[in-house]
């Protein structure tokens, strides 16, 4: 397996592990855009004492992603925690899958190099796991994806994220 | 990107801190300090005979000790196998072989300068002394590092009834002692590769599916560990687990024995990554895990196994190995 510079991955496009999908299976689809509701009320991240404010007619675009496993009888899993600005050791999140024995998170860098991975029934999870607590372990500093499989008791996937775009 | 140290050669020497120095805010190398550990089961001793190859799949192990200063290592280590060596081919096959080794060369190679030691296959022993051998590290951090040893045999050792034993290869764990890491821990630690050690021997010898609760409680106590570590004690954004050999010897006894389900060579190869076993700093692990999920990729189709195929496409994503990955997808139809 080939190696790559991991400075570099701050310079690289996102390419995902897509890249498992190779051209077009699997691959991160056009933007699309979401619509906040129009009455969503939010506080920013920077300051958590903020009153909250109304965001009025907000539009946040998310990268619309496809599992390469789609069309291969996997259902879709969404990742429902941010993806971008998320800080260096973020908590990732998801939708619980019906019939998910474990769930299978790997996180891969822009380049594609291997970075971290975790396995555990819960849907969520801190970068570094139990590392968190602690100063040593991995942490985000530039672009990644991660792919999360809901797996069944079997061995197969049976939901499957694809590679999301993330970025500290 | 997730940070992880790179050990570049030549940067090396002038990147290391002073002994006794915080090993805070380093960038290459190893810090400097005693590093205490032991090498690992999930070791060959690769054997000539005159129908071909063998490997014996021995087990045991024995400490290490490395001091690592201005750039330079040295250090010492001892091997001892258990009594009894196996073989697919031959089964239990009483012998065993020990070493006694001095080691000295930089952080990008380090060799055996003297090896004294013993091939024992009754009813012959052969003592012999040599020089050769070379210790690669594959993970490192401030506080732990880890990696593979290789101890050429040919021309050394050779028992006539059986024939010339070639190699030896194991993988090996280390933590930085003295102020950093006290006696107590360094048991713990001890007893945390112990025991994947014994998941490791069971999965090359005796070809015992992956106990996953154990392993998932050995890396949850790594983690715990290295958690707990205080401030002072590591590198902020360079890691490793003080696991990763022994993960290492782990993940090349289920993925190169064609016995263990393909779902459990997943299953360590995400371990390996969640305790910084993988990605090595050469890849060389890596390329041979590949290498195995090729095959085993081509068994899954010919079989239709749609679990293990699954098991490979995670794999490829975990290891970033995208032509697997592609051919994994297609696989699936």
């Amino acid at each position: 397996m080939k190696r790559s510079n991991r400075s570099a991955m701050l310079a690289a496009a996102v390419l995902g592990l897509t890249a498992c999908g190779g051209g077009d299976s699997g691959s991160t689809a056009p933007q699309s855009t979401v619509s906040a509701t129009s009455d969503e009320t939010t506080a920013t991240s920077a300051s958590p004492e903020t009153t909250p404010t109304t965001v009025a007619e907000t539009t946040t675009t998310l990268p619309a992603v496809t599992s390469p496993l789609a069309d291969r009888g996997v259902a879709a899993l969404a990742l429902t925690s941010p993806t971008t600005g998320i800080g260096e050791r973020p908590t990732f999140t998801w939708q619980a899958v019906e019939g998910a024995d474990v769930y299978v998170v790997s996180i891969t860098g822009a380049d594609g190099t291997p970075l971290w991975a975790w396995r555990g029934t819960t849907t969520d999870v801190a970068l570094g796991g139990e590392l968190i607590d602690g100063e040593e372990g991995p942490r985000l500093a530039g672009d990644a994806t991660i792919d999360i499989f809901a797996v069944d008791g079997t061995g197969r996937i049976i939901a499957a994220s694809g590679p999301v775009p993330i970025s500290a | 990107m997730i940070t992880r140290r790179r050990l570049a050669a030549g940067l090396t020497a002038a990147m290391l801190v002073a002994a006794g120095q915080p090993a805070t805010a380093q960038q290459g190398g190893v810090p400097s300090g005693t590093w205490e550990g032991s090498v690992s089961v999930g070791w060959r001793v690769t054997f000539d005979e005159s129908s071909g190859g063998s490997t014996f799949l021995a087990t045991g192990g024995g400490p290490l000790i490395l001091e690592s200063i201005g750039g330079g290592v040295t250090g010492s280590v001892s091997i001892s196998t258990f009594a009894v060596l196996r073989t697919r081919k031959f089964g239990v096959f009483p012998g065993s072989v020990n070493l006694d080794a001095t080691l000295e060369g930089g952080f990008n190679s380090v060799i055996f300068k003297t090896v004294s030691g013993s091939v024992n296959v009754p009813p012959a022993v052969q003592s012999f002394n040599s020089s050769g051998g070379a210790l690669t590290i594959d993970t490192v951090g401030c506080q732990h590092m880890s990696g593979r040893l290789t101890f050429p045999l040919a021309g050394v050792a050779a028992i006539d009834a059986v024939g010339t034993f070639r190699e030896i290869e194991a993988s090996w764990s280390a933590s930085r002692t003295g102020d950093v890491l006290d006696a107590e821990e360094l048991v713990a630690i001890q007893r945390l590769v112990g025991r994947l050690d014994a998941v490791a021997r069971a999965a090359r010898i005796d070809s015992v599916p992956v106990d996953r609760l154990e392993l998932s409680a050995v890396i949850a106590e790594a983690e715990r560990r290295v958690a707990t570590l205080s401030a002072g004690a590591v590198c902020s954004g360079e890691w490793t687990t003080p696991i990763a050999g022994a993960m290492l010897g782990l993940l090349d006894a289920v993925a190169t024995n064609p016995d263990i389900p393909t779902i459990d060579v997943e299953f360590v190869i995400q371990s390996a990554l969640q305790t910084g076993a993988i990605p090595t700093l050469d890849g060389s692990a890596e390329a041979r895990v590949v290498a195995a999920l090729e095959a085993r990729l081509e068994q899954a189709v010919a079989s239709g196994d749609r679990a293990a195929l699954d098991a490979v496409f995670m794999s490829a994503v975990h290891l970033g190995a995208r032509d697997l990955g592609q051919r994994a997808l297609e696989a699936m139809g």
